[in-house]
């Protein structure tokens, strides 16, 4: 068995995700920021009359922020999250390429450092020289992972505020 | 079954939920007033139609079944038996059957099968007990009418053919036998022989006063498809009926007695596996699915005319303005029409409760009458489809914990009979629906002990009547002494403030020891389309409903500073809240020396929001935030408006709660 993925590169890493899940990648373009929004929404843009929420990745993540100059590309997804369907848009730095993996070629993934969060990954393929990390994007936007993650960011803010 | 009947049947489905719900509510009527022969002649026609269209459309279970409830009536309409409760109630238990067959018509369900054996056996019963207490004379006078009557009465043949042809000419089978059923009485059989993959033929005897013309009149549409000729100059029917009748019912007590000994369960009510609310609303004969797509199109439309406005207001291309405002005009024009094609008045969803309340109060052994005022009230139907599950919560609620049973309701000096008094109205774009009781009301110490025992509270605690009323909204909370199959399992009215949060509305309860409860449930008349008054903060938009601005004034921020420690504004004579959209949605900058102040009407008060700039109206489309931004406090959607841009429509109702509530707080700090 095996399955077309879409690989893209965050902070110099490579990751990928099924292609099933994409439905579009947009060009960088303005996107209206949400007021009291937590910090890894980047805001909302208008996709096929449709307000999408869209995720900066990097801060999922824990990388050093993107700069305000630098390009990017939105991942237009679809996820099914607690069988309702979630529709979002998740900001990378580059989309590299379209890859057939065979499932028996997806190699376990190995002990991380504390700062990522292992399950986010699916597993891992080498191709070539480059390691790509399979995401499991269910487990990256899932929305009882985002509303813990939603508090502590309010929390901080919130203690940011006050000092 | 070819592909063409199935469609048919889909349709038939469709009119056959609607058909019983008449017929509940005709019941329901009869009940109430069980001589008023136009109301027994409603309950029979309803059946008649029924029982011809199922059988034609292959549910031959219903068609029997029918039948014999059918003849039953046809009995009351010749005086030769009478109505009474318990004919209403078989009748009512019928009706919640014939809906299950809808579903399961060759009754696989093992439920479903007892319940039909059950109920025919009821039936059927029905006939004989009575028979035996009908006055001789009684019927011999209703016999002679009724031979006169026949007089004039014939016997028609309408051999009928149906095929693809017909389907496609979105003929309505069902409306034409209607018309039938109205001025006489039908047998409809499949002619198996005779058809085919393509061609489906029946044989219809109809007999009826009507000339032959006037039959031909109400096949007009189907003329090249049936043949119709004059059978007998009297009622055949009428000569045969009876003999024939009693055969029939030979055939099925055999049937139930021969094939099924064991299935002598007594009929248990039937159970609503399938939510009201699913059925079409009444007054909509157009596939939903084709309104959210007709409603889609008009909001693309109004987004495309708002950006235009946008466009052309900011490159000032005056040429272009009367074009625009006449486009704008009928932009709303359509709007408008396209909204009110989805308005459904509110009694749609209010006399599926009278049935409710009915079988509840009976169970419960109470006394309950339902009254209502103004439940022509429209809403949308998408709304009024939510809005059917809280208010059968509410009202289950009234029914078990608000209305006391009559012994002690007349121990309390009060009529034996409780009554749920439901009220909608409108007030410009709000919609209040209220729904009150005349019981117990809250008993506020036992809420405040249960709130204890809970630890919501320390012992000590001294709750104002507000803070109770809110715990009742807690999920997990229930005041219920015992856990009844009603309601008071806990889960409730928790569920019903999220559900009519997720309408974007409010609900409010105010309750009087030993006068009873009242719930307030106020929404929004248009959930999708809004006139709006379009302003900005810094770089954000936001907007607000027009129709709730008061006024929109500009002042000198120096003047607002002043009073910024109590966050209030002089505004004609007193002060009012005043909203720093800055501080309260973390947007950076400042407002510029002459700030914008929108006075906003809400129903607690008027409130003042600061704006850098206003830009204007703004008919806004309002599109959900999603899953993931819900848990966003101050707006409530999004609106794009033309350039990419979108805005954000501000809840009033939550910044007035939640800010003058924290004023208040940080001026007692």
């Amino acid at each position: 068995m095996s399955h077309t993925y879409l690989s893209f590169s965050i902070h110099g890493e490579l990751f990928a995700i099924k292609v099933t899940n994409v439905l579009e990648v947009l060009q960088k373009q303005p996107i209206t920021q949400v007021p009291n929004a937590p910090n890894y929404i980047r805001g909302i843009i208008n996709f096929r009359g449709e307000v999408v929420p869209v995720f900066e990745t990097r801060v999922r993540f824990h990388f050093p922020p993107r700069p305000e100059e630098d390009s990017y590309v939105i991942i237009v997804l679809d996820l099914s999250d607690n069988d309702t369907l979630l529709r979002m848009g998740a900001i990378v730095d580059r989309v590299k390429d379209v890859i057939n993996i065979e499932e028996a070629d997806i190699k376990p993934v190995p002990p991380m450092s504390k700062e990522f969060n292992t399950d986010f990954l699916q597993g891992i393929y080498k191709q070539g020289d480059d390691f790509i990390m399979l995401l499991n994007i269910e487990k990256v936007f899932s929305s009882a992972e985002m509303h813990t993650l939603a508090e502590t960011a309010n929390q901080n803010s919130a203690i940011v505020a006050e000092g | 079954m070819d592909p063409i009947l199935q469609k048919f049947r889909a349709k038939f489905i469709e009119e056959a939920y609607q058909l019983l719900d008449q017929l509940e509510q005709t019941l329901l009527e009869l009940e109430q007033n069980p001589h008023q022969s136009d109301l027994i002649h409603a309950a029979f026609r309803a059946m008649h139609t029924l029982k011809g269209t199922s059988s034609m459309y292959g549910f031959e279970s219903m068609s029997e079944f029918t039948h014999q409830l059918e003849s039953i009536y046809q009995r009351i309409r010749e005086n030769n038996l009478s109505l009474d409760k318990n004919i209403i109630e078989i009748s009512l238990k019928s009706v919640d059957h014939l809906r299950q067959l809808l579903n399961d018509e060759h009754l696989n369900q093992p439920e479903n099968k007892n319940n039909h054996s059950a109920l025919l056996k009821e039936i059927l019963s029905l006939e004989i007990t009575q028979n035996i207490t009908e006055t001789p004379k009684n019927t011999h006078q209703e016999n002679d009418l009724s031979e006169n009557k026949t007089s004039s009465e014939h016997t028609y043949q309408i051999l009928l053919r149906t095929d693809e042809q017909l389907f496609f000419r979105g003929i309505n089978l069902i409306n034409i036998f209607k018309e039938l059923a109205e001025k006489g009485d039908f047998y409809i059989e499949h002619l198996k022989n005779m058809s085919s993959n393509e061609v489906d033929w029946w044989n219809v005897v109809y007999t009826t006063r009507a000339t032959e013309e006037e039959i031909r009149d109400t096949l007009m549409f189907i003329e090249d498809n049936c043949f119709v000729s004059r059978l007998s100059e009297e009622n055949l029917f009428q000569v045969i009926d009876h003999p024939h009748a009693a055969l029939e019912e030979k055939t099925i007590l055999q049937y139930i007695e021969g094939n099924h000994p064991d299935d002598a369960a007594p009929t248990q009510p039937v159970k609503n596996n399938k939510p009201a609310t699913n059925h079409a609303t009444r007054r909509i004969a157009v596939d939903s699915d084709k309104l959210d797509q007709l409603m889609y199109l008009v909001s693309e439309l109004i987004t495309i005319n708002s950006q235009l406005t946008i466009s052309v207001n900011e490159k000032n291309l005056p040429r272009l303005e009367q074009q625009l405002e006449k486009l704008d005009s009928l932009a709303k024009q359509f709007r408008n029409n396209a909204l009110e094609l989805r308005l459904v008045p509110l009694a749609e969803i209010i006399l599926r409760f009278q049935r409710l309340i009915r079988d509840l109060s009976r169970q419960l052994q109470k006394k309950i009458k339902l009254v209502t005022h103004g439940v022509e009230t429209e809403l949308d139907k998408s709304t009024i489809d939510q809005l059917y599950e809280p208010l059968m919560h509410i009202i289950r609620n009234c029914i078990d914990h608000g209305i006391e049973s009559p012994q002690i309701r007349k121990q309390k000096g009060k009529s034996e009979e409780g009554v749920i008094t439901i009220t909608a109205s409108h007030t410009g774009n709000q919609i209040v629906i209220t729904v009150e009781d005349d019981g117990c009301g809250i008993d506020h110490e036992k809420v405040r002990r249960k709130a204890v025992e809970k630890g919501i509270w320390p012992e000590s605690y001294k709750p104002t009547e507000k803070e109770i009323f809110d715990l009742i909204f807690m999920p997990g909370f229930s005041t219920a002494q015992s856990l009844t199959a009603v309601s008071g399992r806990g889960v409730g009215m928790d569920v019903v403030l999220k559900k009519i949060q997720d309408l974007r509305g409010n609900i409010e309860v105010r309750s009087q020891r030993e006068k009873g409860t009242c719930f307030t449930i106020s929404l929004q008349q248009s959930m999708s389309i809004l006139d709006t008054l379009l302003f900005s903060v810094e770089n954000q938009y936001f907007i607000v409903p027009i129709t709730d601005i008061a006024v929109c004034e500009q002042m000198l921020y120096s003047h607002i500073e002043a009073r910024e420690r109590t966050s209030t504004i002089a505004f004609r004579n007193q002060l009012i809240p005043c909203i720093n959209l800055r501080k309260v949605l973390h947007i950076s900058g400042n407002y510029p020396t002459k700030v914008k102040v929108i006075v906003i009407n809400h129903p607690q008060g008027q409130i003042a929001l600061l704006a850098d700039r206003i830009v204007g109206e703004h008919q806004a489309v309002l599109k959900p935030l999603g899953n993931m931004l819900r848990n966003q406090r101050y707006i409530t959607a999004a609106s794009e408006m033309g350039n990419g841009n979108i805005a954000f429509l501000i809840d009033i109702g939550e910044l007035f709660h939640s800010q003058t509530q924290t004023t208040v707080q940080s001026i007692t700090i």
